[in-house]
């Protein structure tokens, strides 16, 4: 499992964490994968981690309370994710098969099941709306015939693209080598490479592929994720009689919900959360854990992280805040349609809200337009009106946009 | 110090699982490891000098067997050697000893078994095998050479350690009962626990994951174990009947995973540690959780080692917050001191909760009549169960033998008592309550940015190559972050065994300035405070600077003047006033970790310490 990389696309919130370890829907997404992992019948994994790993080694463990037998290599190589696998890769028997993923998006069990018993080489694809942001994946029948990473014409390729997930023999290892020599290093190039020697290399069609690659992207996530669970309330968490808790909502322990705080499912509430009183969050949305948000908030369909502090009186919906930030009483966020930039040109992000990276500090009464993004530690001064893109550490004092 | 652990009852596996269990408390004492089985023809014996893998590599062909006894040693009496190594059996074979802790009467009791037998021949220079000599003396006036029956078992038992004065856990096997362990305690921990067997150890760590509820028999107690059941006494010869509590940590806790050591994963998991430190205690602008029933005119804190830094960190904010004065001692100086005065609280910190010392202050300061409280991270510890009352740090099982994610628990553990005192002294108002857990929500965070960042790892690799070859080191500090500077010293000597001292800025020119090297570069470790102080500490760092030192810089994000002063600087997230040395001894840590490493030192075993100091 490759779990290396930053995601730096996120911004701030991948400051003090890799996005494999985003607690997306109350558990970091690289748990989400394992769990499809031991469903398939996996017992036994390979993490290669790189970027703040100290973070993944701290959650994991040794795999045992997630049912799995983790190994872990600190990725050495400089050459991207194909350099991961090769780390990885180099203590492996010739004569075996691997199966590789990626730790950052989430491939349900059975697609996992369908690439271990598939008769050989084989890579799961999905189609994607924006296929351009990604290998772009060209097929004979079921065999791959071609792999186009992020193309600038999309449409004349169509939809499918790779999902990463590839089960090959450990013998490509030395294609991987040759590839990483002359200075490719992602595995859509080893393919290719493998491709132009006619090696077959079936396509598995997968339907339920989650990837997050803006922090945007973090919102359906949240929200396909949070699809599937379950109402439970620890015995541990002390709601008042007068809350209204409707729906799957999962309220962890020593969480407390003041008098008249109504919850619609679906929502996870992490542990050590205070919430209300008066305060209403419907669902989609993930409360982490130790976060306190106070009387009459209104919170829709967002992804909060851990120890975010939200005064009384805010309004956000369709946003995304990074751990350990303030947001003061009053915060009005809009939500609406804004424009951004990707890796081919600008595409449209529908309905978005804010996104904070770590440990912001948004002041009383500030109003947010549609799309804000901020990086980590920006301060925002009482009663402004944000809009844009500001990075880590800015200051915006006054005005308004 | 020192480990013990015991299996009765065991059908498969007996020797795999005494070795797993000791593996478990071998942070307790490394010089030397042993195991013995109790086979009805006989006691099987292995011993070893050294770390437990020398042990391990010589019973790859052990028998399994019914019933056994194992142990790792930190050497009191006589050097690590095998012949000293545990368990300790009679001349003749019957019986074996595995023991944590101290035979006062010693020399008394050699002197009367060479007098008994002319003919006693002692194999180890240890108090233990004393009590293998003594048991099996009266067995054979008990029973001769027959095999004792149980009620044989407790009469010879109760007449030997009515022989024995001092500190003392004791389990002994004996031959051709292999169905019982004998066991006893006298201030030295031991808990037992059953499954499909029966279980005794020194520590839960090691029944971590084998059982789920364990018991924790008090001073004076003695019995058998067998494997479904025990029959124990207290110290009058009566009866009696402990009660079970469940299991605090659980396995993954206590395992490495994917770590290289045991103290960087602890290092990495303090951000957790202060969440669940503080968790429930700081909400909003109230304080639970921390018992202190009325306002005392003192506050007198006994600790040794970390734990004392800690407490010297506790001080700072009990003076700030609630004007009470503060005094702290080191626990084995307090307990023979004669402490006096006015209503004083006594606040005990101890990590195991079995710190010999410390349990022993608490003790005379409850003779005395004084209140205490002790701040501890095993809840269900002897200074804990002893205490009036106790505040949990949580932090989880600490392993590596250099104290680290601890001393963040027991340092917001001061802070919580200093702010409750400071409630009842009217100095702390509702409002600075909320301030404070505000920050103390972001904190986490901020750590979680500092051991994440770049700027940190670069640091460190400047910073550690300034320790290559050096022989002395120094830490700065003053007000605050002087426990700081003492605890950083502390890291360094403990796991690079390089020279280490910390001294209050201030005190430099009073004498340690003489021992700034100009030819030498000696490095000095200075971390930064706040106000008024930081210019004076600035001061200090001239003072050195300027007879050659090297100087690392610890300092907050955005303190353009620290780096002025700094051959390296090395800059963590600004957090609240109080909070703040916590996160520079973090760079301490990590630091003393890193220059360990360079030098090829075994950061979790230390040489000559051990976790948990069980004897005076």
């Amino acid at each position: 499992m490759l779990a290396a990389g930053r995601g730096a696309r996120l911004g701030g919130l991948t400051d003090s964490r890799s996005k494999v370890m985003l607690p997306v829907a109350g558990k970091p997404i690289i748990e989400w994968l394992l769990q499809e992992m031991v469903d398939a019948g996996i017992d036994r994994a390979t993490i290669v981690h790189g970027y703040a790993g100290a973070r993944i080694l701290s959650s994991l463990g040794s795999g045992k309370a997630l049912g799995i037998e983790l190994d872990f290599v600190e990725q050495t190589s400089p050459h991207g994710t194909l350099g991961a696998a090769l780390d990885a890769m180099k203590s492996m028997s010739l004569d075996e098969d691997v199966l590789i993923l990626n730790g950052d998006n989430i491939v349900s069990a059975s697609a996992i099941k369908s690439l271990l018993t598939a008769e050989g080489p084989s890579l799961l694809i999905a189609e994607h709306e924006n296929p351009q942001e990604f290998g772009v994946v060209t097929l004979n029948g079921n065999i791959v015939a071609a792999i186009q990473e992020k193309p600038a014409s999309h449409e004349a390729l169509g939809r499918v693209v790779s999902t990463g997930a590839l089960r090959c023999p450990v013998l490509w290892r030395e294609v991987f080598e040759s590839t990483v020599k002359v200075g490719l290093t992602g595995i859509p190039d080893a393919i290719r490479n493998l491709l132009d020697d006619d090696v077959e290399i079936e396509a598995i069609r997968t339907d339920t592929w989650v990837d997050v690659d803006h922090p945007w992207d973090l919102i359906d996530m949240n929200a396909t994720l949070l699809d599937g669970i379950e109402q439970h309330i620890s015995e541990d968490a002390d709601v008042h009689p007068s809350a209204v808790i409707r729906g799957s909502v999962h309220i962890s322990e020593n969480v407390v919900i003041h008098p008249g705080t109504v919850i619609d499912g679906p929502v996870h509430i992490g542990p050590n959360c205070d919430i209300g009183p008066m305060a209403v969050i419907t669902g989609s949305t993930t409360v982490g854990s130790g976060t306190r948000i106070g009387p009459f908030c209104r919170i829709r369909s967002s992804f909060l992280m851990e120890d975010v502090q939200i005064d009384s009186g805010t309004w956000l919906q369709r946003s995304v805040i990074g751990p350990a930030s303030v947001l003061r009483s009053h915060v009005h966020v809009d939500v609406g349609e804004t424009q951004k930039i990707g890796d081919s040109g600008e595409f449209i992000v529908r309905r978005l809200g804010l996104v904070t990276g770590e440990a912001c500090n948004i002041g009383h009464g500030v109003v947010s337009a549609p799309g804000t993004i901020l990086g980590s530690q920006v301060f925002v001064g009482r009663r402004v009106r944000i809009a844009g893109e500001h990075p880590s550490g800015s200051e915006i004092q006054s005005g308004g946009v | 110090m020192c480990g013990i652990f015991g299996i009765v009852g065991q059908e498969t596996e007996l020797v795999s699982k005494l070795m797993a269990g000791l593996s478990k408390v071998e942070y307790r004492g490394y010089d030397s490891a042993g195991i013995c089985i109790s086979r009805p023809e006989g006691l099987d014996l292995m011993r070893a000098e050294g770390v437990l893998d020398n042990l391990k590599q010589i019973i790859v062909d052990m028998e399994d067997g019914f019933c056994g006894i194992a142990h790792t040693r930190w050497a009191t009496h006589g050097p690590p050697t095998e012949e000293n190594a545990h368990p300790h059996c009679d001349p003749q074979f019957r019986v074996a000893v595995v023991h944590n802790g101290i035979l006062e009467n010693e020399v008394q009791l050699r002197q009367i078994l060479i007098e008994a037998t002319s003919n006693t021949c002692f194999s180890s220079e240890t108090d233990t095998e004393l009590v293998a000599h003594v048991l099996a003396q009266e067995m054979d006036a008990e029973c001769g050479d027959a095999i004792p029956d149980d009620e044989q078992l407790l009469a010879v038992w109760r007449r030997s350690l009515d022989r024995f004065d001092g500190s003392f856990s004791l389990a002994a096997v004996v031959k051709g009962r292999e169905d019982v362990i004998l066991v006893a305690r006298s201030f030295s921990p031991l808990i037992l626990a059953f499954n499909d067997a029966g279980y005794l150890a020194s520590d839960v760590s090691s029944l971590i994951g084998m059982v789920k509820e364990v018991y924790f028999i008090e001073d004076g107690d003695w019995g058998l174990l067998q494997k479904d059941g025990m029959e124990l006494f207290d110290s009058e010869g009566e009866p009696v009947s402990r009660e079970s509590s469940p299991l605090q940590w659980n396995e993954e806790d206590a395992e490495l995973g994917g770590w290289p050591t045991f103290m960087l994963k602890e290092i990495n998991e303090q951000p957790g540690v202060i969440r669940s430190c503080l968790q429930g205690r700081l909400s909003r602008d109230t304080l639970r959780g921390v018992k202190i029933a009325y306002k005392p005119d003192l506050v007198r804190i006994i600790a040794c080692g970390t734990a004392f830094h800690a407490g010297l960190m506790a001080r700072h904010y009990i003076e700030e917050l609630s004007g009470i004065p503060c005094i702290v001692d080191h626990a084995h100086e307090f307990r023979y001191g004669t402490p006096s005065g006015p209503k004083a609280l006594v606040l005990g910190i101890s990590q195991s909760g079995e710190t010999a010392d410390t349990l022993a202050g608490l003790m005379t300061a409850q003779e005395r009549g004084y209140p205490t409280l002790s701040i501890v991270n095993a809840e269900n510890s002897t200074i804990a169960r002893q205490s009036d009352s106790i505040l949990g740090i949580r932090a989880g099982p600490e392993i590596g033998v250099a104290s680290t994610k601890a001393f963040t628990g027991q340092v917001l553990g001061g802070l919580l008592v200093a702010l409750r005192l400071g409630r009842l002294s009217n100095k702390v108002r509702s409002e600075e309550l909320a301030v404070i857990n505000n920050a103390a929500r972001r904190f986490p965070n901020a750590m979680e940015r500092l051991l994440a960042s770049s700027q940190l790892e670069k640091g460190l690799k400047r910073a550690r190559r300034l320790f290559h070859n050096q022989n002395h080191a120094f830490f700065l500090g003053r007000n605050s972050s002087y426990p700081i500077a003492l605890e950083g010293a502390l890291k360094l000597k403990e796991i690079s065994y390089i020279h280490a001292e910390g001294y209050a800025g201030g005190e430099l020119k009073h004498g340690p300035l003489a021992l700034i090297d100009k030819d030498a570069q000696t490095p000095v470790v200075v971390i930064s405070s706040d106000g008024i102080i930081q210019q004076k500490l600035f001061g200090n760092v001239r003072e050195v600077a300027a007879r050659g030192a090297r100087v690392i810089m610890i300092a907050v994000e955005g303190d353009e003047e620290a780096s002025a002063h700094a051959d390296v600087v090395i800059t963590v997230p600004k957090t609240h006033r109080l909070l703040q040395p916590i996160m520079h001894n973090v760079v301490c840590q990590l630091l003393a970790y890193h220059v360990a490493i360079d030098r090829d030192c075994d950061v979790d075993r230390p040489r000559n310490l051990a976790k948990s100091v069980t004897v005076e």
